[in-house]
């Protein structure tokens, strides 16, 4: 059985093992401080065009045989340690010497990503994002901010598909145009009934799907915009020093999300071209899409998990942009307090002006 | 001294009887336009209304104002009957014309104000459009009695807020202070899902290939124009409104 390549970098100074750094975006020795541009490390990547995508080989341990389907064993060649992973994990860390090892089979030949966007920001960043969104929230419960337990912290290189296409939309509108008069003893309203045909096209790029079962949706797309004037072609080295994971839901799965995305800005466009008119409906909405094209690129997103009353809440932060998301509880109490407090402020406020305009 | 004193008190005693007399001689209710069902019963009504007050409640229904101006008329209607300098209130209509116009005395005091006569129109008013004049008077006769009865008691109408204001206020509050506690629970949950891609059109690819607007009908509805009520007149004796129905 051909094993899947390990690949780790080591500093060419002192033998550690070189991690992708963020602040310099080039690959750094995180014991001699030598850096090391991501180019140079371009000839690793070419095995990549030609690599078969190695075989699973079983582990030797107590697993059912269903827990075991979907995972594999490899080796650290840094400590000779057992990495077990599944079988979309493309980057991970050794369990015994943390050393950043990327599993390349996982991103070889059909599975190559086009693109990634490296990350922008660290880990320190993330934290303090994390702070910084728990902060003058003022329905968040105290406890949570000081009794929350920072779980765990990973940077991850979230799969995504990127759609490109070009949506040709066929409307017929119902358009009318009032005018108000009075005469004599009546008010006459004239109406005038127009109907509208729009057709063109409109084209889009890179809407994204994430294509990894492990990561919310949701949470994906509320990360958006990612820059990708900042993309990169694909190499490994990127992948150092953080979790990354190739797709497990194909671009085929993925298209019906970016097609909806498509369809419903094209006709919000569409619409956009009519004017002069008192009121517009569409009657007939045609979208179809041409000149497809997907490319699968990596996107950098920091995840961060906490644990609070038994329950676990997630937060994602944008890896390059700093964006920060995710839902927290809201104190309950607190709210029907403020609730009752606003209420009756706003009725005695009322009342105060109806009163004194009675006695006006 | 003493002969002085009593011959005023006997003119006193006298002028009233004689305002009583007045009052008493004059009748409440004139239906020059024949378009009452029960006058009897109505005259009995108004007369009622303000006997206890010492003010006059009347109506007169005329067949048409000839041309004169309806606040003019109604003032005059008053003036001949009962005299400008004595108390009361009048629900005048003009039939031909289709306007009413309510007109009282300034020695009314506070019984008939604004805000008691916006009251009285919309009471009125709401009859007349029924062509129901028997109930335009008798609800005339009705609220014009209340009105002094809450004069007389120290608190004319419309000086206390109704009741229902507080619930009003209530409700207001309750859906007001949606609002900004919304606004809070937005901050707390940041995680949504997007519907639409504008994000990711290419700028200025939009290409229309086809803009066609067809003209298809013209509708025309008529409906008529509600009928107007006048502002409140002032003049130096009378305080008159009214409108059309």
């Amino acid at each position: 059985m051909v094993q899947p390549d390990l690949i780790e970098y080591k500093c060419p100074q002192c033998g550690g093992v070189l991690e992708f750094d963020s602040a310099s975006q080039q690959m750094k020795c995180p014991y001699c401080d030598s850096v090391f541009s991501v180019e140079a490390l371009q000839s690793k990547d070419e095995a990549l065009e030609n690599t078969v995508d190695g075989q699973w080989q079983p582990p030797e341990t107590t697993f059912d045989e269903s827990e075991t389907a979907n995972m594999g064993v490899y080796t650290c060649k840094s400590c000779g340690g057992e990495i077990v992973a599944d079988e979309t994990t493309g980057a991970t860390h050794c369990p015994y010497c943390d050393n950043p090892v990327v599993l390349t089979g996982r991103f070889a030949g059909d599975l190559k990503p086009d693109l990634v966007l490296p990350f922008k920001l660290d880990k320190a960043a993330a934290k303090a994002a994390l702070k910084q969104h728990m902060s003058g929230k003022r329905l968040l419960p105290r406890a949570f901010s000081t009794d929350s337990h920072l779980d765990e912290v990973k940077g991850v290189y979230v799969p995504v598909w990127l759609y490109d296409a070009k949506a040709h939309a066929s409307l017929i509108l119902d358009a009318t145009k009032s005018a108000t008069h009075d005469e004599g003893t009546e008010r006459i309203t004239e109406t005038e009934h127009f109907t509208l045909q729009r057709v063109g096209d409109l084209r889009f790029e890179s809407v994204p799907a994430d294509g990894s079962s492990k990561m919310p949706d949701e949470m994906m797309e509320s990360l958006e915009p990612f820059e990708l004037s900042e993309a990169k072609p694909f190499q490994t080295a990127y992948l150092s020093g953080y979790l990354a994971d190739r797709y497990d839901v194909d671009a085929a799965r993925c298209e019906s999300r970016a097609k909806e995305r498509i369809r419903r800005s094209t006709e919000e466009a569409f619409l956009r071209t009519v004017t002069g008119y008192d009121s517009v409906e569409a009657r007939v909405c045609q979208i179809r899409t041409t000149e497809n094209r997907v490319r699968y690129a990596l996107y950098p997103v920091w995840l961060l998990n906490t644990t609070w009353q038994g329950e676990h809440y997630q937060f994602a932060m944008n890896g390059q942009t700093g964006k920060f998301v995710g839902d927290m509880p809201i104190d309950k109490s607190l709210y029907w307090k403020l609730r009752v407090a606003w209420a009756a402020g706003i009725a005695a406020a009322v009342y105060a002006v109806a009163w004194l305009v009675s006695h006006l | 001294m003493k002969r002085r004193l009593r011959f005023l008190l006997c003119l006193l005693v006298v002028s009233w009887a004689l305002c009583l007399t007045v009052l008493a001689a004059a009748p409440a209710l004139q239906d020059e336009a024949g378009l009452l069902q029960d006058p009897q019963g109505l005259e009995a009504l108004l007369t009622q209304a303000g006997a206890d007050y010492d003010t006059v409640v009347a109506a007169c229904l005329v067949p048409s104002c000839d041309g004169q101006d309806p606040d003019l008329a109604a003032e005059e209607a008053y003036d001949r009957v009962y005299g400008p300098n004595t108390p009361g209130i009048l629900l005048f209509i003009a039939q031909s014309e289709r306007v009413y116009r309510i007109t009282v005395t300034q020695g009314s005091g506070e019984a008939f104000n604004d805000k008691a006569l916006a009251h009285l129109r919309s009471v009125v008013e709401k009859r007349l459009r029924q062509d129901d004049y028997d109930g335009a008077v008798r609800d005339f006769a009705a609220t014009a009695s209340e009105m002094l009865r809450l004069a007389a008691s120290g608190s004319p109408y419309g000086s206390k807020l109704s009741p229902l204001w507080i619930l009003g206020a209530l409700g207001l509050g309750s859906l007001g202070s949606a609002l900004p506690l919304g606004r809070l629970k937005q901050q707390v949950k940041s995680v949504r899902k997007k519907t639409e891609a504008k994000d990711y059109i290419v700028p200025d690819s939009l290409r229309l290939l086809r803009e066609e607007d067809t003209f298809v009908r013209k509708t025309t509805e008529r409906v008529p124009i509600p009928a107007k009520t006048e502002t409140v007149r002032t003049d130096g004796s009378h305080t008159t409104t009214g409108g059309s129905f």
